[in-house]
């Protein structure tokens, strides 16, 4: 599955498969006060405020990319998400997918990508899977015999044989998931959205749903936005992320650089041969975690050798590793305030 | 074959939905049923109501709980859920007439009622047989047909329409309501409209309801001449492609709307 | 007694603001029932306009019926019409718990919790047309009738309160029906007509059985002195009777649901 399959062909990229040129999406929100008599004031007059929902973002994608979108909630990503897949209108700027203007809704384009948005159903909730499955073959005009191998691939890389019959309110989420994902891949799009798609999961469904769109990505050279506030997720599939935080794209490269660049600190982890009065360790840095005999100090980068050697030289260490600090933590860092990533 | 699709799983959908079927279906049955009582015993008294015999009244008070159940569109509901649900993005991201959708559901819907339908009217045919002969098919099948086709389109696009109102209201149901009852005055949807009041009489005609209930029966009962059933069905086209337009334009400003919240 | 009514009123106020919030809703609501309410009477007077007399009720005596009906369908409609509706949510998602774990009553609380005002202007319409129906009869009902009507609409009002939380307790035997809580609407509908218009076995199912006639039909008789003998105390006890069975099958539907989902 590592290799690509027979559907990639250098020569069709185009390239780039994505362009976003000084993308802006401002929203009219409606200011909604507490109590009876601004009900009832409301009644009457209407406060509005603007929203600046993406702004002024700019970037690139090619071909075959697994591009992680990164960033707190209502940051503006599943909107910028939407704007690619032609659901919004952009206040100002552009935005081109695979040679379209996403928002004319060509049939054409429409035909070639699909959109996973991990709270809003695409298959009909009353009905078994391979229903919907067959609604959408018709929808995407694909041939029975194209049709019948992608879903036995689909089938067989998700595991979907025992859930196809089964009506899709029945299902637990992760296999609603997994059944979804197969919905939109039934046409082999060459551009993948997707929104949050391990929300809500267990730890093994999210890993499942992972390796599959790892897997996908490879084989068919799919470009694949993904966007989560899972750190996980981003961790394993991507090896690029684009930050996004209040509207504005504040990072956009290596996962890898974005720690090095942004982390002040390092982590210090150990293990001790015996227990260890916490006192003694909070002058080499700040304890982050301290479990008896194991534990790891938050040290400043410049200092980490020095502190490293210090802690050799005056506790009995059993083993010792510098690690970069936790993705989570740097992004954390990035914003100042809000959860991001919080695991599971 | 994606109109066939869209319909087989229309029907999927409705079977799903029997027990509330059944429901609103008791809604458009026992109503006219109620009639027939009446109209049973009223006669007793006179011989002719409003210009319609017993048989007459008694073959158009059956004939319109055939329509309530077969022409009559219900679309508002889905459409407007899946405005408020969100659920609409997903549709307008796949190569697909949203309309399609909508419009070959609701005949799959139609496709159940009819039937749900057909033991109550054989009972009907049995309780009131002396009464319901075959009435008059008026100028041909061809143009009761027509009639009937125009009909549904109207009640189609009118329902299509007000469930674009879910752009803008939180809960239709309050529009609905008002619509439904200009349309039961209006419609001739339990009473044929002769029997209305002669100074509303004229409002009748300046609204689509009419099209959709009296005017197919009037038509059925053989009430009309050659040249009425000709105008008659020009009009109804005429309104159902007038409420076509109409549904277009507030989904195109609805649309809009959808989109400027965030989709 | 008291701790009911000031939940009750507790109950009473936050419906009124939450209405509120709602505002093109509140405002088309409230003209489309008043609307219904209305409009009431123009079946009554497109088929009396044309006929003179139905089993021995013309269209003053109409006014009788057709406003007692709009009376109680509105008085059940504002009382009781958001928690058929809410109660059937809970049961279609299984959320029954909760009610169940509160000290009070679970059928009170279920049953009162919420109050539907955009009917109420519907009631005073209703009595409107009573009115006018005793005026136009010239009639001058004695305490007995006045006393009886009452009695006979406060009757309905409870009968059909019962059959409809009847209807929706069934549903935590079928499963998920959303629109259970409607099923009453068109049997209770059958009431705008007198129910002397039936025929066969209709009409001693709609009297006896199943609370039509005490709807509308029989209040209105009581009203005009030509109520049945024996009648009023039988629909007492019909109330009675529906209202012990739709407790005791509440009770019963919860024992079993309750052991059913853990």
């Amino acid at each position: 599955m590592l290799d690509p399959g027979p559907e990639y062909n250098p020569s069709m990229a185009e390239s780039p498969v994505i362009v976003v040129d000084r993308l802006s999406k401002v929203y009219r929100v409606q200011k909604k006060e507490p109590g009876l008599v601004a009900s009832i004031r409301g009644l009457v007059r209407r406060a509005y405020v603007d929203v600046r929902a993406v702004d002024d973002v700019s970037f690139t994608i090619e071909r075959g990319e697994l591009i992680g979108f990164l960033g707190p909630n209502g940051a503006g990503k599943t909107t910028a998400l939407k704007v690619l897949a032609g659901l919004l209108h952009p206040t100002s700027g552009q935005a081109r997918v695979l040679g379209h203007e996403p928002f004319k809704r060509e049939r054409v384009f429409q035909r070639r990508f699909s959109l996973v948005l991990g709270q809003k159903n695409q298959l009909w909730w009353d009905l078994p899977a391979i229903e919907s499955f067959l609604l959408n073959k018709e929808i995407y005009g694909v041939p029975e015999r194209e049709f019948r191998a992608t879903l036995d691939e689909l089938v067989d890389l998700l595991e979907l044989a025992p859930l196809l019959g089964v009506q899709v309110r029945k299902l637990s989420l992760g296999e609603r998931m997994k059944c979804e994902l197969a919905g939109a891949l039934l046409h082999r799009p060459e551009v993948l959205f997707l929104d949050e798609p391990t929300i809500g999961l267990d730890v093994v469904m999210q890993q499942k749903i992972r390796e599959f769109i790892l897997a996908y990505n490879r084989r068919y050279a799919a470009t694949i936005l993904l966007t989560s506030h899972y750190m996980d997720d981003v961790k394993a599939l991507c090896d690029r992320v684009i930050v996004i935080n209040q509207g504005r794209l504040i990072y956009d490269g290596g996962l890898a650089d974005l720690v090095q660049q942004y982390a002040d600190d390092k982590l210090l982890q150990f293990e001790l041969e015996r227990p260890v009065p916490r006192e003694a360790l909070a002058e080499l840095g700040e304890l982050t975690l301290w479990e008896g005999q194991k534990g790891a100090l938050r040290v400043p980068r410049a200092e980490i050798s020095a502190r490293a050697a210090r802690l050799l030289a005056e506790f009995p260490v059993r083993d010792l590793a510098i690690q970069e600090p936790d993705v989570e933590e740097v992004i954390r860092e990035l914003f100042g305030s809000s959860e991001v990533g919080a695991h599971g | 074959m994606l109109y066939l699709a869209l319909w087989r799983i229309g029907l999927q959908e409705a079977l799903q939905y029997r027990a509330e079927s059944v429901i609103w279906f008791l809604f458009d049955v026992l109503p006219p049923i109620m009639m027939v009582f009446l109209w049973l015993t009223a006669y007793e008294g006179q011989a002719s109501v409003a210009g319609y015999s017993l048989q007459a009244m008694l073959q158009y008070t059956v004939g319109v709980m055939v329509l309530r159940n077969v022409v009559t569109a219900h679309v508002e509901w889905d459409v407007s859920y899946q405005i408020r649900q969100g659920t609409l993005s997903m549709h307008l991201v796949r190569p697909m007439n949203t309309w399609a959708l909508w419009f070959m559901t609701g005949l799959a819907a139609r496709t159940v009622r009819a039937l749900m339908l057909l033991p109550v009217l054989l009972a009907c045919l049995v309780w009131l047989g002396s009464y319901l002969e075959t009435p008059e098919w008026g100028t041909g099948i061809g143009a009761l047909a027509a009639s009937l086709v125009l009909a549904y389109m109207i009640s189609f696009f009118t329902k299509l329409g007000i469930g674009f109102l879910a752009f803008w209201l939180t809960d239709i149901t309050g529009t609905l309501t008002l619509v439904e009852v200009v349309a039961w005055v209006f419609g001739g949807m339990l009473l044929p409209l002769e029997l209305l009041p002669d100074v509303l009489r004229p409002i009748a005609a300046l609204l689509p309801f009419q099209y959709i209930y009296h005017v197919p029966m009037s038509l059925l009962l053989g009430r009309l001449d050659p040249a009425e059933v000709q105008t008659t069905l020009g009009v109804q086209a005429a309104w159902a492609g007038g409420l076509v337009l109409l549904a277009g334009a507030i989904w195109q400003r609805g649309l809009r709307r959808y989109e400027a919240v965030g989709g | 007694m008291r701790r009911y009514a000031r939940v009750y009123a507790a109950c009473v106020r936050n419906c009124l603001v939450r209405e509120l919030e709602f505002r093109a809703n509140f405002a088309l609501s409230t003209t489309a029932n008043l609307g219904w309410a209305i409009l009431s009477m123009l079946l009554a007077g497109m088929i009396f306009g044309n006929v003179r007399q139905v089993a021995g009720w013309d269209l003053d005596r109409m006014f009788l019926v057709i406003g007692t009906y709009v009376m109680v369908e509105h008085v059940t409609s504002v009382l009781f019409q958001p928690n058929m509706a809410k109660l059937s949510e809970l049961v279609n998602r299984g959320e029954l718990d909760f009610v169940l774990m509160k000290p009070i009553s679970s059928q009170f609380l279920v049953s009162a919790r919420y109050v539907d005002f955009k009917d109420l202007p519907g009631v005073f319409v209703g009595l409107a047309y009573v009115l006018v129906g005793v005026q136009r009869l010239e009639l001058r009902p004695g305490p007995i009738e006045v006393g009886l009507y009452l009695l006979l609409v406060v009757c309905a009002t409870l009968a059909v309160y019962a059959l409809w939380f009847i209807t929706v307790t069934f549903s935590l035997w079928t499963g998920r029906v959303n629109n259970i809580a409607y099923l009453i609407v068109p049997v209770t509908d059958l009431a705008r007509v007198p129910t002397d218009v039936f025929r066969g076995l209709a009409r001693p199912l709609l009297t006896f059985a199943i609370p039509v006639a005490l709807i509308a039909t029989l209040p209105a008789k009581a009203l005009l002195g030509v109520l049945e003998p024996g009648m009023a105390s039988y629909q007492v006890g019909l109330t009675a009777a529906l209202l012990w069975t739709s407790h005791r099958f509440w009770r019963y539907s919860l024992t079993r649901y309750s052991s059913a989902s853990s």
